[in-house]
């Protein structure tokens, strides 16, 4: 919710500094139907969560990891547009740290309190997926390259609590720019 | 003047599907690659 939270102020955000609508309904995006099947294939895996990881050989862990391919494959594809490279570096570094941790993003059992969603935790046992999200409760001792994971918390009483990677952050900047490039440039008219 | 005002809104219409089309495609984009616990999911 977080990062469709980004992509709206971005827009509004365009939309206060002069931006127009015409011209980020003419953004040449290629392979969009690449992004929108690697979103729908994610749809299913979140909310049909098994309660524990079942590992990098699982069906689903092999269909989120492929998700993840057809995005970069959408990034490159893209790769002239502004903003793109700070969103695939996004998709990289989610990437790397979930492949190195069983295939879902990392989360500390204390972050989750702190954003009040331990309840969405689907088992007490290490490495429990957390429902609704990409997630798996491991302590940050067990946790390969931490500093990937998510570990910045936006607590309460923030509108929309969570908890974010420093992938995620790069994915929210490179959308900024992304948008603000072909809402606000002249040279992009409708 | 019939005429410009049925274009206009074709092409009102088109316009507006493509920037719903792009604002679908960018949110599916960020969201899937995207991997926070917030509010939701994604």
């Amino acid at each position: 919710m977080i990062l469709a939270a980004a992509v709206v102020g971005a827009v509004l955000l365009g939309l206060a500094r002069g931006g127009r609508l015409e011209r980020l309904a003419n953004l040449p995006l290629r392979w969009a139907w690449g992004a929108l099947t690697a979103f729908g294939l994610q749809i299913y895996l979140i909310y049909s969560p098994e309660p524990v990881n079942e590992g990098m050989l699982s069906l689903r862990v092999i269909v989120l990891m492929s998700s993840y391919i057809l995005l970069f494959v959408v990034a490159w594809q893209n790769s002239a547009l502004p903003g793109i490279w700070l969103i695939g570096s996004g998709f990289l570094s989610n990437f790397i740290v979930m492949a190195l941790n069983g295939g879902y993003m990392p989360i500390t059992a204390e972050a989750l309190a702190q954003v009040g969603h331990t309840h969405h935790i689907l088992s007490p046992e290490t490495g429990a997926r957390v429902y609704a999200t990409k997630d798996i409760v491991l302590p940050r001792e067990q946790t390969l390259a931490w500093w990937l994971s998510d570990i910045f918390v936006l607590p309460p009483p923030f509108p929309i609590p969570s908890v974010f990677s420093a992938g995620d952050v790069l994915i929210a900047l490179g959308t900024l720019r992304l948008i603000q490039s072909r809402m606000c440039s002249e040279r992009n008219s409708a | 003047m019939t005429n410009v005002k049925l274009f206009a809104i074709k092409r009102l219409n088109a316009t507006t599907l493509r920037l719903i089309y792009i604002l679908l495609a960018l949110l599916a984009l960020v969201l899937a690659g995207g991997a926070p616990d917030g509010m939701g999911g994604f």
